[in-house]
């Protein structure tokens, strides 16, 4: 049975209209004592102004939490709440307030949750908990959608007691376990695996949980399904069964935190790729699929055409585990990067408008602005075109689509029918035409910013190698001020630092060994002036350890050492631990400092790396013909292949999506051609994409090399013979 | 390092360029071919770079097999107004057809 077959039809859902004890989703099973403090938090919730209140006294009174509780008790909630508790079957004595207080004091810094507060707005009242009707589950499921994300974000999880779990500088772990089965190759928590406990269950209320938690996973809310999960798992436990829910749950909460690992990164990112590139905007629609590297190994992260990341599961928990040391790898983070440029769109885009349009109705606009652009105007007027002519781009259009358009004011239909043979039976029959209104003309995108362009443009080889070489290309560029404004550009690599072509020396040994050498100089001379033999003796020995210390020989240094020691002057050998000390320090430095993440990143954006596809080692040729772009297109302005100005015409490009890389090439060679860009209209414009499409390289053979200069002589020639 | 691929990569972009001649027939058994080919290098560090091309090669053809439900709204082949104007065709000339 289908999801939306269950919601239409909920296998608990008489059970729930006779609970004693309505449960709260997104609390209960939280560590919430019982069912009516839940009842009490979840009216706090929904309740801004009280809500507001109630954390104005956890913030007046923060090491009172029995004041805290009375304040809520006496004077926050109000009486008929109490009353509505009772009226539902539960019991107001049951509320603990104290728990209530404790939570409110512990989270008095936080922000006010505001999904909460826009998702519910709208005061809610105990009592109409129990409206668990059809209609009241999906805001049921809202509800607990907006309350669980309130809770659960990926720096901050409660344990199994209901406290907050944190982890400076990472997530928190309650599911150490479930951390290492996903490790092991557990497989994520799905419908079907959910669906199968709510079909082994003989309880109803553990099944009405069930039944949300597939609802909500199934709707793409994997926190709500956790909490649901909790719920379920809670009931289930006092009845001796919770085990293998709270597994699922645990399973599942894990996945919750490492996607949401990713898509706080891709967040923040998305905003810095805009900044970087300046781009308009970013395609990406905030979603993350996660996926196992053994079920897809084909590929590390795509951005799908409906925006949505898919990123492999094993990269995205190194992301997760990254607790804010030495990065171990830096490559989740490039990759992220990548991903997310791709994504860059230029400003405008589509409207509103456009996207409330059924995917029918956009695909038969596209189509016809497509064919409209390719008129004699170059697009400046609509022509009339047939439904046939509409099917050839986009096969699912009806003559109902073409109708309701036309209906609406997007179409207008020729006053008159044309007609043509069929070209199989060559019998005449005739059609009727539209064309595209100025409304509809309005709200469409231009075509080289509509999905369907972009997505079209990639079946060509060429459209694809162009997107991944700008777009990896744009990576190299980018990536030491992206990780900077990320935040991690100071973490150090696993990757030595060099300076001026030379290991660059830690800082760290270096001080701590300036210290150990004043230390061992101090033995030395007071040795020296001590005329005793073992003393003379110890006095070389401090000298070979100097010398040692001199040559970075640490261990020779340790040698030395230990022949001071032998001296049995209790001062030597105290001074002598103090050097082990500093050795033992400088050894676990190392010698050799540690490139950052944005040291690192800068040494990879070398041209010459580039050129040789020894960058991030992805896309080696398609990124060293994009560089050979715009060194070329970068030369034609008077700048070296090194300049800023590379980089700069590399984003240009990279601020179109997929459809319209290749345009933007062709408006650069006209730049450079000095060439007035509207003779270029319609077809001189196509035949230059034309022209660099099929000279741009198709393989590792030719990549250091571009069609720049054919494409601006052709430029030069059109624009010389059309004056 | 230089531009040459390695023998993995190399299969991995064959494959590619033959879902690419049909991408509507290929692409999604191009993609389990690459998958196939990926498998046995994961987790190897010694095949770090052959594994990265053919990681190339699988997004590519994942990106080409999405791109085609994109374009139709549910799969089939699809025709790419900027791909056939690129390839010197008119669409009134294609229209009329």
């Amino acid at each position: 049975m289908s999801i939306s077959a269950q919601l239409a039809d909920p296998p608990g859902i008489s059970v729930q209209l006779d609970l004693a004890f309505p449960d709260v989703p997104g609390f209960k099973g939280q560590g919430w004592s019982t069912q009516e403090t839940v009842m009490v938090v979840r009216w706090l919730f929904a309740n801004p102004a009280a809500w507001d209140q109630a954390m104005s006294t956890a913030r007046a009174y923060p090491g009172n939490p029995h004041t805290v509780a009375d304040t809520l008790h006496e004077t926050i909630v109000p009486r008929s709440e109490l009353d509505a508790i009772a009226a539902a079957g539960g019991d107001p004595a049951k509320v603990n307030w104290l728990e209530i207080g404790h939570e409110l004091i512990e989270r008095r810094d936080d922000p006010r949750p505001e999904t909460v507060t826009a998702q519910l707005a709208a005061p809610v009242t105990i009592s109409g908990q129990l409206d668990l009707s059809a209609a009241s589950r999906q805001k049921a499921h809202d509800t607990a959608s907006a309350t669980a994300k309130a809770h659960w974000r990926a720096d901050q999880v409660r344990d199994d007691h209901g406290r907050w779990a944190r982890a400076p500088g990472g997530t928190a772990d309650i599911t150490g376990r479930f951390d290492e089965a996903q490790r092991g190759g557990r497989k994520p928590v799905t419908v079907k695996d959910i669906l199968a406990e709510w079909r082994k269950s003989k309880d109803d209320l553990v099944r009405s949980h069930l039944n949300r938690a597939a609802a909500a996973l199934d709707a793409g809310d994997r926190d709500a399904a956790v909490a649901e999960l909790r719920n379920a798992s809670t009931y289930a436990g006092v009845r001796g069964s919770g085990d293998r829910l709270h597994e699922l749950a645990a399973s599942l909460s894990d996945e919750s935190r490492t996607n949401a690992t990713v898509a706080d990164f891709a967040t923040k990112g998305a905003k810095a790729v805009t900044g970087l590139l300046g781009a308009g905007h970013n395609g990406w629609n905030g979603k993350i699929d996660l996926f196992n590297a053994e079920d897809q190994p084909a590929y590390a992260a795509v951005l799908n055409w409906d925006g949505t990341m898919q990123f492999q599961r094993e990269l995205a928990q190194k992301m997760r585990d990254d607790a804010g040391g030495p990065v171990d790898d830096p490559q989740p983070y490039a990759v992220a990067l990548h991903e997310l440029i791709h994504g860059a769109l230029p400003a405008g885009g589509e409207s509103a408008e456009w996207k409330a349009l059924a995917p029918d109705d956009r695909a038969a606009l596209d189509a016809l602005g497509g064919m409209d652009k390719a008129n004699v105007s170059g697009g400046a007027y609509a022509t009339m075109h047939s439904l046939a002519d509409v099917r050839k781009y986009a096969p699912h259009v009806t003559q109902d689509t073409i109708d309701s358009l036309a209906g609406r004011g997007l179409l207008e239909k020729s006053d008159f029918t044309s007609s043509r043979a069929d070209p199989k039976t060559g019998e005449w029959a005739s059609y009727h035409e539209w064309k595209m209104t100025g409304k509809a003309r309005d709200m469409t995108p231009a075509p080289q910013q509509t999905h369907a362009m972009h997505s079209a443009a990639y079946q060509n080889p060429t459209g694809a190698s162009v997107e991944e070489g700008f777009t990896e290309l744009g990576t190299v560029h980018h990536a030491p001020e992206f990780f900077a404004k990320m935040g991690i550009g100071d973490r150090p690599t696993k990757y030595t630092a060099f300076e001026a072509g030379h290991p660059k020396v830690n800082p760290v040994y270096a001080s701590t060994k300036a210290a150990v050498f004043s230390k061992l100089a101090d033995q030395e001379r007071a040795l020296s002036a001590d005329p005793r033999g073992p003393q003379q003796q110890a006095a070389q020995a401090a000298r070979r350890a100097v010398q040692s210390l001199n040559d970075d020989n640490l261990p020779g240094a340790e040698d030395d050492l230990a022949e001071l020691r032998q001296l049995g002057d209790p001062d030597v050998t105290q001074a002598a631990k103090s050097i082990q000390a500093g050795l033992d320090k400088m050894q676990a430095a190392g010698y050799a400092a540690r490139a950052t993440m944005s040291e690192y990143a800068k040494r990879l954006r070398d041209p010459g790396r580039i050129a040789k596809g020894d960058a991030w080692r992805h896309y080696g040729w398609q990124t060293a013909a994009a560089q050979s772009w715009v060194q070329d297109a970068a030369k034609a302005e008077g700048k070296g292949p090194k300049s800023p100005r590379v980089r700069d015409l590399a984003d240009e490009i990279n601020r179109e999506g997929v459809g319209g890389k290749v345009p933007a090439m062709v408006r650069q060679v006209i730049r450079a051609a000095g060439a007035d860009p509207d003779k270029f209209q319609g077809a001189p414009f196509a035949a230059l994409e034309t022209r660099i499409r099929a000279q741009w390289p198709q393989g590792p053979d030719g990549a250091q090399s571009s069609p720049w200069a054919s494409a601006l002589a052709a430029a030069q020639d059109y624009d010389r013979s059309h004056p | 390092m230089s531009l040459e691929l390695t023998p993995d990569g190399t299969e991995a972009y064959r494959i590619l360029r033959w879902a690419q001649e049909d991408p509507a027939g290929r692409a999604a058994e191009a993609v389990g071919q690459v998958n196939d080919l990926a498998r046995p290098l994961l987790g190897d560090t010694a095949q770090a770079q052959a594994l990265a091309e053919v990681q190339d090669a699988g997004t590519m053809l994942a990106r080409l097999a999405g791109s085609l439900a994109g374009v139709t709204g549910g799969g089939g082949p699809a025709e790419s107004v900027s791909g056939q104007m690129a390839a010197g065709g008119t669409i009134s000339g294609q229209a009329s057809s």
